[in-house]
């Protein structure tokens, strides 16, 4: 069997086109983009060659020959964008159903021809005046001729948000996993969470009741603590480490999750004894950003961090892939994994600090959400990032729309339990169907 | 490549038994090779054989993993020549004794704090005391100990101090506990991140306890935020034993409920994904979503009083669950209720601590050696989720305590579990009874005590031992 492979492979590869084959090569080993500069393709030649030489004195070197290599890949990746496909569907499905449900507390629809209408005359409104159709209509005109414009506004901003948020904790708890190879390694592990808690706590302390109302400052103070929790911790590792030595990310892990439990004590102090009741709630509504509703501005500045953050993610996505390979290995290829590390853990931080501003604390995302795409999508981070993206915008979203439909006892129920509820059964689910997702 | 781990300790994996080796009592059978026989030849003959045994040592330079750091070290180390490695062997004999010295400290200040915590009065110094002076702490403390006396020699059978005693063991029982099982799943996990909060005991135990709260509690019962111990001697004056026993120790019986439903919980769902085999990571993310459900259950309670149904009692007994602040009336029999499955426990794990270390290789290399790891991490895990469910059960949800003490002990001890386990059992206990003595001698109770001072005391003493460790020049603490 051994040499009949064997000399198929000799057979296959023939003189005629080398470089062909060598690419199939290369694309089987690191994907599809590797575009071979003319110099290096004949260096390849003389590689091939040797190699092929070397296949030649050995016994079995290869079990599967170069074509069935490159049909395999092909099926996985017709396989791959199959399910991204599939479900890129599923979400624009769910985000259109999310548009049509009433902002308002409680089960409500809207009827789905007047979301259409009003999201077409959103549309021309937008961008009417570039192609030459303005509507010069005040809001009031516009909302009694298309009576489900306001609505469809405040959802589609509504929407728009959990979707992000859905995507930036998913792709950061996947970065925190592939880093630490750990899954109890949460993106809020550096006291991101809890910084922006003590945030919070000072806001509510200077500014009273008239906290809710001011957006600009919630943000300033949430930014604000977040990074300045996150300094103190990295300067505490970086002084833990010691001068002239390496950076040890375990350790930052480490003092990160023992400093994020110290200001967890102490917003947990404060709120026990400085605060009356009236505050507490105040602060218990801005922290789990229940019943507020995002403007514009933060919006906006949500849309663009995401997109600062996830577009050079999604570029780096196979130089990330290598981290998943041992140090060594990443060595011989020629990456430094350390700094890959490092901007790693910078990114997933930007991303989980945005995302709980904006959401609350939602911790059980950045879990589960790699742990379903892996379930799909397979363990290689190139493609776990399009299960991270597309999964993560789905289950935020779905939840969000429940926190929306079934409100508890009056109130609203803060997202992260409605996401512990729903993501139950689907873990018990991908478990009992028996596909690991955990290697 | 033995000669070399040899030289350099804190070299890959091999470095955590470099030091034991070299002392010629490995705890692994077939790992001792010809390294062991070099040392104890150096050991006999010093003066003479020194010469030798350095190039013996320093022949063969390891040709795979040269880094800048090795190469330094190696460069400074033949500068001192043949002294190195005498003073390296005594570097290495000495290990041993720091690590005794340091457990002796441990020792040695436990005891120290618990009779200061015993006998010291409560709220002298604290924020609300009138009178802090020298003279009313003297006092204080004769009368302490002349309740304890009393109460020791029987002459006064209700003083409080029989109380206070009960409640400092139970204290020392539950560090010893949760310092232990948190050390125990850190290696048996193979997770330096897992605490015993990691499969969803603690979690669990504290929805068992709401769910006594809010169905079983009669309402009558006085807890809650303004629990009067003296009220709840008088609630109990009247009562038939087997209401007695009810009142005391149904909440328990539903902690404890609790525990093992989120753990057999966790457990069938790990078998289920392993096809009847428990793999560490699925168990690991099993216990965090466990974990993540019960607490999104415990929102959904909390959202539900907080809107104003329900009744006031159980609202205020809830919201005691939550906290650990161990002012209860402590008998001896919780203490024997709550001892023996812990020592039990306790014991099980001390003696069987040498294969902790063999949990540290990988699976193969284990059975290579003739041991199963699958059983050994059964049985760990199982005894530390026995200690925690009951920790929980008498003294409500302190996690942290569970995740830092282990981290710490390892900056103090090192990793061997040999000297680690018992360690971590000081360690445990000393910390608990300094978060107790802190919270009531400063009176901090208001503040949420127990809780805020595990955190600050916790994440204090991590950062200033791991910063007046940084100039040692290895991973292992030594």
């Amino acid at each position: 069997m051994a040499s009949k492979t064997h000399g198929s492979v000799t057979d296959s590869l023939g003189y005629e086109a080398p470089k062909k084959t060598y690419a199939s090569v290369t694309d089987a080993l690191f994907g599809k983009e590797s575009s071979l500069a003319p110099g290096q393709a004949e260096e390849q030649d003389r590689r091939l060659k040797e190699f092929d030489a070397a296949l030649a004195l050995g016994e079995d070197a290869f079990e599967v020959d170069l074509d069935q290599a490159s049909i395999m890949l092909a099926e996985e990746n017709r396989e791959l964008r199959g399910k991204i496909i599939g479900c890129g569907v599923l979400f624009a499905i769910i985000f259109l159903g999310s548009l049509c449900i009433s902002p308002s507390l409680g089960v409500g629809f809207i009827n789905p021809a007047l979301v259409l209408d009003a999201l077409a005359a959103h549309v021309q409104s937008f961008f009417g005046s570039i192609i030459g159709q303005p509507m010069d209509l005040t809001m009031e005109q516009m909302i009694q001729q298309h009576p489900a414009y306001y609505m469809v506004e405040l959802r589609f901003g509504t929407s728009l948000a959990a979707a992000l948020c859905g995507v930036l904790l998913a792709v950061a708890g996947s970065l925190y996993q592939m880093v630490f190879k750990n899954p109890i390694a949460a993106p809020t592990m550096l006291g991101v969470s809890n910084g922006i808690s003590l945030g919070i706590l000072l806001f509510v302390l200077i500014f009273r009741e008239n906290a809710l109302v001011m957006e600009g400052q919630r943000y300033l103070f949430s930014y604000g603590g977040a990074v300045i929790v996150l300094l103190l911790v990295l300067g505490l590792t970086k002084a833990i480490c010691g001068r002239g030595k390496a950076f040890s990310v375990f350790e930052l892990l480490l003092v990160g999750s023992i400093f994020s439990q110290l200001c967890g004590g102490v917003v947990q102090a404060i709120t026990d004894t400085a605060m009356t009741d009236q505050l507490f709630e105040v602060y218990t509504q801005i922290n789990e950003v229940t019943g507020v509703q995002m403007g514009v501005a933060g919006i906006v500045v949500l849309a663009i961090i995401a997109v600062v953050t996830l577009v050079p993610v999604f570029l780096a996505r196979y130089a990330i892939n290598t981290i998943s390979y041992s140090d060594l290995e990443a060595r011989l290829i020629g990456l430094d994994t350390e700094k890959l590390k490092v901007a790693c853990l910078c990114f997933g931080t930007v991303m989980v600090t945005v995302a709980q501003v904006a959401v609350g604390t939602v911790s059980m995302i950045a879990l589960i959400v790699p742990f379903i795409s892996r379930a799909l999508f397979g363990t290689e981070f190139k493609h776990q990032l399009w299960g991270d993206i597309l999964i993560g915008a789905v289950l935020l979203l779905l939840c969000r729309d429940l926190v929306v439909l079934f409100p508890f006892s009056h109130m609203e129920l803060t997202l992260g339990s409605v996401v512990g509820f729903v993501t139950l059964p689907i873990y018990v689910w991908i478990i009992a169907s028996k596909q690991r997702g955990w290697k | 490549m033995a000669k070399y781990d040899f030289n350099n300790p804190s070299s890959g994996s091999t470095s955590r038994f470099g030091a034991k080796r070299s002392a010629g009592n490995a705890a692994v059978p077939g790992a001792n090779t010809g390294n062991s026989k070099l040392v104890v030849q150096a050991k006999e003959d010093k003066p003479i054989e020194e010469k030798d045994v350095a190039s013996a040592l320093f022949a063969p330079p390891p040709e795979d993993d040269l880094g800048p750091q090795f190469e330094k070290k190696r460069r400074r180390r033949r500068k001192k020549d043949e002294v190195s490695v005498y003073e390296e062997q005594m570097d290495q004999r000495f290990a041993f004794d720091k690590r005794a010295r340091n457990t002796i400290i441990v020792g040695v200040s436990l005891v120290v704090m618990f009779l200061a915590a015993l006998l010291l009065p409560a709220g002298l110094f604290g924020i609300n005391s009138t009178n802090p002076t020298i003279s009313g702490l003297i006092s204080g403390v004769s009368t302490n100990t002349q309740g304890l006396l009393n109460y020791l020699s029987g002459a006064a059978p209700t003083d409080p101090m029989g109380s206070k005693l009960f409640r400092y063991i139970i204290i020392i029982i539950a560090g010893a506990a949760l310092g232990i099982s948190g050390g125990v799943y850190q290696g048996a996990l193979k997770n330096a991140l897992a605490s015993p909060t990691t499969l969803g005991v603690i979690s669990g135990g504290t929805l068992g306890a709401m769910a006594y709260v809010i169905f079983f509690m009669p309402q009558d019962l006085p807890v809650g935020s303004s629990y009067d111990a003296q009220q709840l001697l008088g609630y109990l004056e009247g009562l038939s034993p087997m209401e007695y026993f009810t009142a005391m120790y149904g909440q328990i019986g539903c902690t404890l409920l609790g525990c093992f439903v989120a753990v057999a919980f966790t457990v069938t769902v790990a078998l289920l994904a392993g096809k009847g085999k428990i793999s560490n990571p699925v168990l690991i993310i099993t216990g965090q979503v466990v974990t993540m459900v019960a607490g999104s259950v415990m929102t959904l309670i909390r959202t539900y009083y907080a809107s104003g149904e329900g009744s006031e009692v159980t609202a205020n007994a809830l919201s005691a669950v939550r906290s650990a602040s161990f002012s209860g009336i402590y008998t001896i029999l919780d203490v024997v209720l709550m001892g023996i499955p812990i020592l039990f426990a306790i014991g099980v794990i001390i003696m069987l601590r040498m294969r902790l270390n063999v949990l540290t290789f990988s699976d193969e290399e284990a059975r290579s050696m003739g041991l199963s790891t699958t059983a050994t991490r059964n049985l760990m895990v199982g005894a530390c989720t026995l200690m925690t469910a009951v920790v929980v059960a008498f003294c409500g949800s302190i996690g942290f305590v569970g995740f830092v003490v282990p981290h710490l002990t390892r900056k103090v001890i090192g990793p061997d579990f040999r000297y680690y386990i018992p360690a971590t059992a000081l360690v445990g206990a000393l910390f608990m009874v300094c978060v107790c003595f802190a919270s009531s001698f400063f009176a901090l109770e208001a503040l949420g005590g127990n809780r805020l001072l595990t955190s600050v005391i916790g994440g204090v003493a991590f950062i200033a031992i791991a910063l007046s460790g940084r100039r040692r020049t290895t991973t292992d603490g030594f």
